[in-house]
């Protein structure tokens, strides 16, 4: 039932049983498997296994896509021949599944600054194919694209790759970016395109959502080392005419860092929410020091519940102002004595935002605080102690805080997990714990998960009951264990032996 | 009457009625690495391979595969593959008896007998004079006469030499010229290299497929006469049966499914049965159009209706067919339930449990497994293996009360699922069971609701079951903690 997620294994062992090894290896070593979930509203519904199994002449290879549903188990196979098709994208919706490639044509290699244009071959493409729950193409569709040249690899790909997302009861948005411009369209399902616009606006990242009433791409246009720079545009579902754009600023020209772009799980409408960056002191990436100073006002919650100016509902909660009990004006929890740093954020079936991240303590370094006052009568070394900081921080547990309609805050729970060593505060916030922080909704019982990842072990966590399901150790002897988002309410377990080189997959209800 | 005639009697009797007291059918060291210890080793020591061929390139490969399957049946046997239970081998072994006696001249020595522990509908034969019978296929058989139909076919696999056939034409064929050339051409292609050797590989499949069915076609020919020799009936209906082999889980429940569950008084709710999932599993699709049910090629037994027509006329006009006893037929189906469930395949075993209570069974044992299925599954919970456990199948496969049995097994919620355990643990049924049976109401509860799931706990529990009943068949699965 799960072979496809092994094809390319299964094919090695067969084949070598046979003998005339080098044939078989060589044979094997053509052969290559990808796998994408399939979503459709967001949620997770299937499995697509994309291989490429073999060059079939000078400028086409044979393909197969193997779908499974959510269970991992096969429920059909399409074999097609393409030219080189890279799998970016895929999203489902009546029946329909839309995959989204590029078209690779042949293009000389370049290297060095020649190499970073935008290669207008005849070839490059970006590929829609359209295809039934009955094992048929329904269309193909293909966008001449220039695609860009890294550098140093020399592989080619799309300025920004394609995201695709369904629109309910319509069909399929389809976003990509080129070096110069960008696309954005609704194709039907039989693959007829509604409408495409191009847009010349120039951003670092984008983010594709759709909804029943409309299509919002939110872009960051400053580059990585600012938080800010957000904006959401949205477009209307008929004919792409552009209905409103959102600067992520609050009334006082505060930048919104946005944690979370997503679709609200009781309305199906999009929101974003994360922190209110203070414009004096915020800007560039946070540190543990600079939340100390208060880098952040507050949090916000903006619910976009229609593509217009006036469908947009924003809720800001400050603690600069001493407004909020739970937590300083410099953003100090009272109830830990700790600041937070967020990683992620997600809404609740009760239309509440809840904020998870890692709670950090600050304690002074005695040491460098006593040698700054010994050598106070020198003035080189004191300047070089204070420099390097009279604090030290620690990343301690997870912390997850709600906001709820009225913007007031609260402490959800203080969840248990790895606690980092003292750290200098000018080290990144994750450094010292490589921590994540997944939300998993479950609409069947309007519960909120969220699985946090740490050095040492996976815990799962249920939101509204505020209790730790379970903690999975990441390494158990020989075995390694991973968790990944599954279809709604589950999770997929990875479990990869070392000693055995086996790797078992099973999806568990949370 | 016979003076011998009322001893036996009384000795059939309490044969029987001791087989039905007693639960544990067999005990821990039938299993084939310890029942078949000497056997594994000396197969390891005759089967030599034969100097065959001049060529040295075809003999190294000759001896490579003929070492492959001596591989096989030695670790088959060392994992437990085969297992000998007195009264359920005596029924095979008998009608294997009665086919060599009555064919003296055909049959120079009579085979080494294994039972095979698979749910799988079938028998083989591995050359060397073994062959092996499913629990699965004694299970299934109706009939004495339909269980011989299957152990002639296999003997007559052996007497025609068709296992060492195939090795031979294997190592002949890997070695050819021909294939040679054909898997080099694929490496000098430029193109298409994987659909070339596919073809090569086909190539060599489909004529080794059409030697296959000739092949079965020979085996059924002579396995009539042995069998007509042996004055056992013949009847081609078999094959029929036989072709409706694969769909054991396609077989509906007389009652409806929250049924056997309300009877334990462990509470149900519909909702666990209809599937909530918006995934693609829920979906109408279809991508072998027009084809419904299993295809051929995935079939246990292929060709069957048309080895029913070639036998047709061969069949006995007035058969008398004798039924499998019914307690070798339970003590079979036992040693097949305890096999899936401690291969942890709960949903087969859990509905093959439920298909004996439609049967009116009212066995302990049974409960005993409803009880085993659900710590098991809280075990399998526990340590994140829920999903493996329940073995989730495609609907299209299997009937809608496996559908709803399976999905009542993924979306219970934990609470129920520990709440189903406790009430298990405490049911009434357990006075009736056995010390072990006892012992292992005791394991489980450690697997499965013990607050301390550390690995130090388990074994120790499991060595404790061990040491108090080490004869007991359930030691296979208390072993297992007991190593870790």
């Amino acid at each position: 039932m799960k072979s496809t997620i092994c094809l390319s294994v299964l094919l090695n062992v067969t084949l070598l049983s046979f003998g005339q090894t080098k044939v078989f290896k060589e044979v094997n070593e053509e052969i290559s498997t990808q796998i994408n979930m399939i979503r459709q509203d967001g949620s997770l519904v299937g499995y697509v296994a994309f291989t490429q199994l073999e060059k079939a002449s000078e400028d086409s290879f044979n393909y197969r896509i193997s779908i499974m549903d959510e269970n991992l188990n096969d429920i059909g196979i399409v074999n097609f021949r393409q030219e080189e098709l890279r799998l970016q994208a895929v999203s489902f919706d009546q029946d329909v599944l839309c995959l989204g490639y590029i078209k690779i044509g042949k293009q000389p290699r370049l290297k060095g600054r020649k190499a970073r244009i935008n290669v207008k071959s005849i070839d490059n493409a970006v590929v829609l194919q359209f295809l039934g729950l009955d094992g048929k193409i329904i269309e193909m569709v293909k966008n001449r694209v220039g695609l860009v040249v890294d550098p140093l690899t020399g592989s080619q790909d799309l300025a920004h790759s394609i995201q695709l997302r369904n629109v309910p009861n319509a069909g399929f948005a389809c976003f990509y970016g080129e070096e110069e411009k960008n696309q954005l369209g609704i194709y039907d399902y039989r693959g007829k395109q509604l409408w495409q616009k191009s847009t010349t606006e120039k951003a670092n990242a984008y983010g594709l959502l759709a909804s029943a009433d409309g299509v919002y791409i939110l872009s960051k246009k400053n580059n990585g080392k600012n938080e800010g720079g957000y904006e959401v545009s949205s477009y209307s579902n008929k004919d792409g005419a552009v209905l409103n754009k959102y600067i992520a600023k609050d009334k006082i020209e505060n930048s919104l860092k946005v944690l979370q772009f997503d679709l609200d799980p009781a309305t199906g409408k999009p929101f974003i929410s994360g922190n209110i960056i203070n414009k004096r002191k915020g800007g560039v990436l946070a540190n543990a020091a600079s939340l100390k100073k208060g880098v952040y006002d507050g949090v916000f919650t903006v619910n976009f519940n229609g593509p217009k100016k006036s469908d947009i509902k924003e809720v800001f909660t400050y603690w600069n102002n001493g407004s909020q009990q739970i937590v300083s004006s410099k953003g100090r929890y009272r109830h830990n004595n700790s600041f937070a740093s967020y990683h992620s954020s997600f809404r609740d079936a009760e239309g509440n935002t809840y904020f998870a991240g890692s709670a950090v303590i600050k304690k002074p370094k005695w040491g460098s605080i006593f040698w700054s006052v010994v050598t106070a009568p020198l003035v080189i070394p004191p300047i070089v102690i204070v420099g390097a900081g009279l604090n030290k921080y620690k990343m301690m547990d997870a912390i997850v805080v709600s906001q709820d309609g009225k913007g007031t805050l609260k402490v959800n729970d203080d969840i248990k997990a790895d606690h980092s060593k003292f750290y200098s505060g000018r080290f990144p916030l994750r450094m010292p714990v490589n921590r994540g922080i997944n939300n998993v909704y479950n609409s069947n019982n309007k519960t909120n998960y969220l699985i946090i990842y740490d050095t040492k072990e996976i815990t799962i966590y249920n939101v509204n009951i505020k209790k730790t399901l379970r903690v999975i150790p990441r390494k158990d002897g020989s075995v390694s264990t991973y968790v990944f988002p599954a279809k709604e309410g589950h999770i997929m377990v990875s479990e990869y032996n070392k000693k055995e080189k086996t790797s078992r997959y099973s999806i568990e209800s949370l | 009457m016979p003076k011998l005639f009322i001893p036996l009697l009384l000795v059939l009797t309490v044969g029987i009625n001791h087989l039905n007291a007693q639960t544990e059918i067999y005990q821990f060291q039938d299993l084939s690495h310890f029942y078949y210890a000497k056997q594994k080793d000396s197969i390891r020591k005759a089967w030599d391979c034969p100097a065959t061929y001049s060529r040295k390139e075809t003999q190294k490969k000759y001896r490579e595969i003929w070492d492959e399957r001596t591989s096989f049946i030695t670790d088959a046997i060392a994992s437990d593959n085969y297992i000998y239970q007195p009264v359920v081998y005596q029924l095979v072994a008998g009608i294997v008896d009665q086919i060599v006696k009555a064919n003296p001249g055909t049959i120079k020595q009579r085979p080494l007998l294994l039972i095979d522990r698979s749910a799988s509908v079938n028998a083989y034969a591995v050359g060397g004079n073994i062959m092996a019978v499913n629990l699965g296929l004694i299970v299934f058989s109706e009939s004495r006469e339909e269980l011989a139909l299957a152990i002639a076919h296999e003997i007559s696999h052996n007497l025609l030499s068709h296992p060492e056939n195939a090795m031979k034409q294997r190592a002949e064929w890997l070695t050819s010229d021909d294939y040679n050339e054909s898997v080099n051409a694929v490496l000098d292609s430029k193109y298409e290299r994987l659909s070339r050797l596919k073809k090569v590989l086909e190539g060599f499949s489909f004529s080794r497929s059409k030697h296959q069915r000739y092949k079965e076609s020979e085996a059924d020919s002579l396995a009539i006469q042995l069998l007509k020799n042996s004055g056992i009936s013949f009847q081609a209906d078999f094959f029929l049966r036989l072709d409706s082999s694969d769909n054991n889980y396609q077989e509906p429940l007389k009652q409806p499914v929250q049924a056997y569950f309300t009877s334990y008084q462990l509470p149900f709710e519909a909702v666990w049965t209809s599937k909530k999932s918006r995934g693609l599993s829920t979906r109408n699709y279809n991508f072998n159009s027009g084809k419904t049910g299993l295809q051929d090629s995935l079939k246990t037994h292929p060709d069957c209706v048309q080895r029913y027509n070639q036998t047709l006329n061969q069949s006995d006009k007035n058969a008398k067919l004798t039924p499998v006893p019914d307690n070798i037929k339970a003590a079979a189906n036992r040693m097949l339930i305890w096999n899936m469930f401690y291969k942890s395949n709960l949903t087969p075993c859990l509905y093959r449990v439920l298909l004996e209570k439609d049967k009116g069974n009212t066995d302990q044992w049974y409960d005993f497994m409803m009880h085993n299925i659900f710590t098991a599954l809280n075990f399998a919970d526990r340590e994140m293996h829920r999903f493996s456990a329940i073995g989730v199948v495609p609907k299209e496969y299997i009937s809608k009360d496996y559908y709803e049995l399976q999905t009542m097994l993924e979306q219970i919620p934990r609470e129920s699922l520990e709440l189903y355990c406790q009430v298990l643990q405490k049911a009434p049924f357990w006075t009736g069971l056995s010390s072990s049976e006892k012992g292992m109401k005791q394991f489980m509860y450690t697997l499965a609701l013990d607050p301390d799931p550390s690995d130090k706990n388990r074994s120790r529990v499991a060595k404790n079951f061990v040491t108090s009943h080490s004869a007991s068949m359930y030691c296979e699965l208390a072993g297992d903690f007991n190593k870790k």
